[in-house]
């Protein structure tokens, strides 16, 4: 019985993780634009779908592809913000969450169109492969999700501590208008944590289409339980958004096991809003700001 | 209201309800058009009312649409209330704004602005897969079959749509212009000074979030009489919450008429979309939303002021958003 | 005389509808300390928001080193040489001390400088050498208000300007503040000074103006007005000048 008990926790723990990261990418891009980019559940699809035509037409293996994918993820991050939030950033926060919203709309059914409705996923040769460590069955893409949410984790961390650029992000997080004061500029750490965001929505979309099963619509719940993660473990933290994700991914697989799948959708929503009603600030972090 | 404005709005509805008569709704699609955007305007300015006058942000919307539809869908389905029974469009009315109630005196409380917009926006993820986990007494995820079939023309839902829509606009007149109106745009702009100049903030909070709840519970149910199935998905959907968002947005939030003319021209743009481009025309609603956005980020009614205000945007006014900032 | 490094000539600002400041005019000359006075709410700090880009002036002229600056951004003033320390501070309580310094020369006129500011500074203020690796959120108000001055000096500004930098600072903390204030007057940095502790702006002030509900009552030298006797009845209670100030 420990054993089930543990494998359950081990398979929240993994397939958290890649909550964890969507929740990254939103926890950057909140950070410095105040809005809940609802289209990140959807940008994480893009990039599955990229991977997967990357090896259907192209015999890319997924975990090769990351090399052109993440790139161009942060690449295509550039390009959205410079060219569609960039000039509402002023206007406040309603007018870039409907872009995004808007963007998400105009992405989910530009791939419906393109690449249909079927549910697609990468087929490999290891996909199957399974490890056992102390007696615990560990799915090998599983464990490389995890590797990769680490390692993305790792890397943006990284930056944040030890780049002027990152240290300008964090800055602007606090507070913008200090910010300024000592000349950063808005767009520029708006820019960075955007393309950021879409790079970790890359790496994401990889793990994604190497463990699940995905259609052009599923982003929307991605980007859900990625905002659920983000306010288990706090809006402000890195470490957070992973710690949450991964909270999250133990608390579905543990409700899935013990009463049925559609419960384990219920059961998370209904922390999400234990969660913003008792800890707004998350569960991981010391900002009390949150609250009123 | 001065006499000449009233006169404009009698004139108005005057002329919505010679429309059925004027274009024949067998045959042309106007009367149709005008009942979505009448059910439109009424979310709108539900919406408008929670966000635009009282500055609470609430992305949660479909919550209450969906639960008005379902409260009739599944009472109507019982035969324990009839067809376009008005009892029935009350109690969906009353039913989602219990649960407004419910949640917001928690949320409201205790949560500010970002946070409190996230919470609403799990609100109706969860209504959705409570429908769906409830299947003995919703349906499920395949919803309940309506018995539809005995209406034959579309004319008593316009009206009762056009008079929601009506009614939600002499709500949002009657509350702007009476002490509570004045209440709620205090809480807006400064919450702390409203409370200390004696305001039971919460209160208010709640008071507008709960008529915003009626109203949109109201135009949920008589969407609800008006089709055939009703299911999850359909009326959970988010987009309950974004197009009347959009439509403040677009119309210019925290005025009147900015939903009312919203409402009416992106419900034209959507309809026509769906009849023109029928396999792509979400790709076309969401390339308009983005381009309508990025023109017009002040929304219509921002243009008639004249030159906008560096960064502010009707209610949503960037030195808000930096307030808000952490810290800040 | 030269032209003025700063002139504001006329202006009016408001927050939307309020209007807050009505025809405000003074000059700031090179190397001098310039205070401006006047009680809760007169519009002292929408001032110097204002000069730092944050509000634009409805009417009236501001010019900085001879060119119109009405319409640059905040970061723009950065750029151009005025550096704002504001009310309450404005340090990133959630990055150290070494940051928030670095920060201080983010700006590209002050970037390619930035270690020998960081060192300059650290020798200017040890306090700050010592706590190097604190989160600026857990130093004493005092000391955050040295690293405050200290990171806006480290955009090189040609202007340096504090809102309120003796509030809610205890009397032997704000003598330590004005004492820096005076050490940096003596190298020669151009200093606008927004206060409400009258004494200590007067009589650092090469000159020094009043406001009242947003209009310049009195423009003078700091002498001048520190002797004046309306300010003495207005501003500085029963007492006049007793007591120790030195």
């Amino acid at each position: 019985m420990l054993k089930i008990v543990i494998q359950v926790l081990v398979n929240g723990v993994l397939s958290g993780t890649m909550y964890g990261i969507a929740a990254i990418g939103l926890s950057l891009i909140f950070g410095t634009m105040r809005i809940v980019f609802i289209a990140q559940g959807t940008m994480i699809i893009l990039a599955a779908y990229g991977s997967y035509w990357l090896l259907s037409l192209f015999r890319i293996d997924p975990y090769l592809s990351i090399i052109i994918v993440v790139p161009a993820s942060l690449i295509l991050g550039v390009g959205f913000y410079q060219g569609l939030f960039r000039k509402v950033a002023r206007a406040g926060q309603f007018p870039t969450l409907l872009i995004a919203f808007g963007l998400m709309a105009l992405l989910e059914n530009l791939m419906f169109v393109m690449f249909t409705g079927n549910a697609r996923a990468v087929q490999t040769s290891y996909a199957s492969y399974a490890l056992t460590i102390f007696g615990i069955k560990v799915s090998f893409v599983r464990l490389m999700a995890f590797v990769m949410a680490l390692a993305g984790t790792g890397a943006v961390t990284f930056f944040l501590k030890r780049t002027m650029l990152g240290k300008a992000v964090r800055a602007a997080s606090e507070n913008l208008e200090y910010a300024m004061m000592v000349g950063i500029t808005p767009h520029t750490v708006n820019t960075i944590t955007f393309a950021l965001g879409m790079g970790l929505a890359g790496l994401a979309g990889v793990a994604t289409a190497t463990t699940y099963g995905f259609d052009p619509f599923s982003g929307f719940v991605f980007s859900l339980k990625a905002m659920i993660a983000l306010a288990i473990g706090g809006m402000g933290s890195v470490a957070g958004g992973l710690l949450g994700g991964i909270l999250l991914g133990v608390v579905e697989n543990y409700t899935a096991f013990f009463l049925t799948g559609g419960w384990a959708d219920v059961v998370a929503y209904a922390v999400f809003l234990l969660v913003l009603m008792f800890k707004p600030e998350g569960l991981f972090s010391r900002d009390v700001s949150a609250k009123l | 209201m001065t006499k000449k404005r009233l006169l404009l709005a009698i004139i108005i509805i005057a002329a919505c309800c010679a429309v059925p008569f004027v274009f024949d709704p067998e045959k042309s699609y106007v009367v149709y058009f005008l009942f979505m955007a009448a059910i439109y305007v009424t979310l709108s300015q539900s919406w408008n009312l929670v966000a635009g006058y009282t500055g609470q942000v609430s992305l949660g919307h479909h919550a209450f649409f969906g639960l008005g539809a379902y409260v009739v869908a599944i009472l109507w389905s019982r035969h324990l209330i009839g067809y376009l029974d008005p009892i029935g469009i009350i109690l969906a009315g009353v039913a989602a704004s219990m649960l407004a109630v419910l949640v917001g005196i928690p949320l409201l409380s205790k949560l500010r602005g970002d946070y409190f917009a996230l919470g609403t926006l799990g609100l109706g993820e969860i209504m959705r897969l409570l429908t769906i986990q409830l299947g003995a007494f919703t349906g499920g995820p395949m919803g309940i079959l309506l018995p539809s079939s005995s209406f034959g023309t579309i004319l008593p839902h316009y009206f009762i749509a056009l008079s929601l829509a009506v009614l939600s606009i002499a709500v949002m007149f009657y509350m702007t212009r009476s002490h509570i109106g004045l209440a709620l745009v205090s809480i807006r702009e400064d919450e702390a000074a409203a409370e200390a100049s004696g305001i039971n903030v919460l209160k208010f909070k709640v008071l507008s979030f709960a008529v915003a709840a009626f109203l949109a519970g109201m135009s949920g149910s008589i969407l609800a009489y008006y089709v055939f199935t009703i299911e999850p998905q359909g009326f959970y959907g988010l987009n309950w919450t974004l197009y009347p968002v959009l439509m403040c947005v677009l119309g210019g939030a925290g005025t009147m008429t900015g939903p009312i003319i919203g409402g009416l021209l992106l419900t034209a743009v959507f309809e026509i979309a769906r009849y023109f481009l029928p396999e792509i025309h979400p790709i076309f609603s969401g390339l308009f939303i983005i381009l309508a956005i990025m023109f017009l980020p002040t929304g219509i009614m921002g243009l008639r002021k004249g030159a906008p205000q560096k960064g502010s945007a009707g209610a949503f006014d960037i030195r808000r958003s930096l307030k808000r900032a952490k810290g800040g | 005389m030269a032209n003025p490094l700063l002139s504001v000539v006329n202006i009016n600002v408001g927050y939307g509808d309020a209007q807050v400041l009505w025809d405000v005019s003074f000059q700031v000359e090179e190397g001098e300390v310039f205070s401006i006075i006047g009680s809760n709410g007169a519009g002292k700090s929408t001032i110097l928001r204002t000069l730092a880009g944050f509000l634009r002036p409805s009417s009236g002229k501001l010019e900085f080193l001879g060119s119109p600056i009405d319409e640059t951004s905040p970061v723009g003033m950065v750029n151009l040489g005025v550096a704002l320390v504001p009310e309450g501070r404005g340090l990133f309580s959630g990055l150290t001390v070494l940051e928030n310094l670095e920060l201080g020369a983010f700006s590209k006129r002050s970037r390619a400088l930035k270690e020998e500011s960081l060192a300059s500074m650290l020798s200017l203020f040890p306090i700050l050498t010592k706590r190097k690796g604190q989160l600026a959120g857990k130093m004493s108000g005092g000391e955050q208000q040295m690293l405050a001055i200290a990171r806006a000096l480290m955009s090189r500004p040609k202007l340096l300007m504090l809102d309120e930098p003796s509030l809610g600072l205890a009397p032997i903390v704000v003598k330590t503040v004005f004492e820096t204030i005076a050490t940096l007057k003596a190298k020669g940095v151009t200093i606008l000074l927004v206060e409400q502790n009258i004494h200590q702006a007067l009589r650092i002030a090469d000159r020094a103006c009043v406001i009242k509900t947003g209009r310049v009552t009195m423009t003078g030298t700091g002498k001048e007005l520190l002797a004046d006797p309306d300010i003495h009845r207005a501003y500085m209670g029963l007492s006049g000048m007793r007591g120790n100030h030195a």
